[in-house]
């Protein structure tokens, strides 16, 4: 089968994509491991998840979708409200809190119980926003030694 | 009024005159900024010919309403739709085709029978806030045409329309009507709210405070001085709409409140009886005594509530 140019270039990357997903995957797992998160994920910005780590009973396209949706307007409303670049949202409910981080290729969600910490889980969030930048870094190409990320003093601020 | 000058239009009546339905000439002047389009009409013609089954049916009939033959372009449609009745897109373009002939009610039909189909259809939502705009209720406008934009952050068409209301709003609004808006507790809120709010106001960790209504409107106390800052609320509040929209599904359970922090600082959102309280939090101080701060004014707030209502 004759393959276009796109299509070979794609063919190629998929090893290099792969190493990428464990990046984000190991992220994720670290994030987890922080008392109180129960999940995380990496959704692009159009609210596709790129990679789960999620109870079973949680919805994860739900949540991806819900990490771009609310991010999106989160940065928005940050902007107007002249408080500089978004770094974090945290919705906190009756049963959990979600905690929302920008990523230069979408968003990064952690999913903790209610009563979590949510100093330490800003902390750990911004540990895996830097690993889930350098994976961003491996898609792309770019050499990035600093992440784009302002999220790193984050949890000493909280 | 002066000679030559227009007519003072305000309010509904602005709302009225912004998105008027698409003239016979301006339809045919659209065909001429868009001469391309024929070629592609003829391909679109042997597609279907060669497979009546297709789906591009929709862009067809699509592309002959715009050349403004309205009744083929209906029949195209109608066509197609017998064949594929749970094409979306195909819905959006008959309720086009309907509002060009000046059927109103049944384009209305067609687009809300596209969301129906796919609830995240951009141009469905696009369209129907298009028509509530003509019909001048702005509020279901608003709220139709940002979730098209939510949808499909890149509408133009939608970001124009929502420009043109804020621009309309604000002429339409009298400047110290505005102003005391800002400083003074509106009378539409409830009184426990306005104590409430200017609680919040009187904390030591709290730059300002201000009200927004269900509708999205901010209706009283003042936030910070950055020049959007009536704008940001209104969109801090949609994020708490759209956290609990996204939510609710998700079984997580009530929205309770939500943090925003940016680089120069942090908002938080608390949900209440009257809509969303957004409060902009000094920029020194720590969100975690913020939060203490703020609880604490809630938890007296509650206890009080409970003695009032054993009182009672």
């Amino acid at each position: 089968m004759q393959l276009d140019a796109p299509a070979r270039e794609q063919t190629k990357m998929q090893p290099e994509q792969s190493d990428v997903g464990g990046l984000l995957d190991e992220a994720l797992r670290v994030l987890t491991a922080t008392p109180g998160v129960t999940g995380g994920l990496v959704a692009t910005s159009d609210g596709l998840p790129l990679a789960v780590r999620l109870r079973p009973d949680h919805d994860r396209d739900g949540l991806a979708a819900a990490a771009a949706s609310v991010g999106r307007l989160v940065s928005k409303a940050i902007a107007e409200l002249g408080r500089g670049d978004f770094q974090l949202a945290a919705l906190d409910t009756d049963r959990l809190r979600l905690i929302i981080a920008p990523l230069s290729l979408g968003y990064l969600l952690a999913v903790a119980e209610a009563d979590a910490n949510l100093g330490v889980i800003a902390a750990e969030l911004a540990n895996a926003a830097k690993a889930a930048e350098r994976a961003a870094a491996a898609i792309s190409g770019d050499d990035l030694t600093e992440p784009e990320t302002e999220l790193t003093a984050l949890g000493g601020r909280l | 009024m002066t000679p030559g000058e227009s007519p003072a239009v305000t309010g509904r009546q602005a709302f009225c005159r912004l998105p008027r339905w698409p003239t016979r000439e301006e339809q045919l002047a659209q065909v001429e900024l868009t001469g391309h389009i024929e070629p592609r009409i003829g391909a679109l013609r042997r597609e279907l010919r060669r497979n009546p089954a297709s789906l591009c049916f929709a862009e067809l009939a699509d592309l002959v309403r715009r050349e403004g033959n309205l009744v083929e372009a209906a029949a195209l449609c109608a066509r197609g739709l017998l064949q594929h009745p749970g094409y979306a897109t195909g819905r959006v373009v008959m309720g086009e085709i309907f509002r060009d002939q000046q059927l109103e009610s049944k384009a209305e039909e067609e687009w809300r029978e596209a969301l129906r189909m796919d609830p995240n259809h951009p141009r469905a939502r696009l369209r129907l806030g298009e028509l509530y705009l003509h019909r001048g209720d702005v509020p279901r406008a608003r709220a139709a045409l940002a979730a098209a934009l939510h949808v499909n952050p890149g509408l133009a068409e939608a970001e124009d329309l929502l420009a043109t209301i804020e621009h309309q709003e604000a002429e339409s609004a009298p400047r110290d009507q505005m102003l005391r808006r800002l400083t003074e507790p509106s009378t539409r809120t409830s009184p426990p709210v306005q104590k409430l709010l200017a609680a919040v106001g009187a904390c030591s960790s709290v730059e300002g405070a201000l009200l927004v209504n269900s509708d999205g409107l901010p209706v009283a106390g003042s936030l910070t001085a950055a020049a959007n800052a009536e704008a940001g609320a209104a969109m801090a509040a949609q994020v708490v709409r759209e956290a609990r929209r996204v939510i609710a599904p998700l079984g997580a359970g009530r929205l309770r409140m939500a943090l925003l922090r940016g680089s120069e600082g942090s908002v938080r959102c608390l949900v209440v009886e009257d809509g969303t309280l957004i409060v902009a939090l000094k920029r020194d101080v720590p969100i975690g005594a913020a939060d203490a701060e703020l609880q604490e004014l809630l938890a007296a707030r509650r206890a009080r509530e409970r003695a009032d209502q054993d009182a009672a």
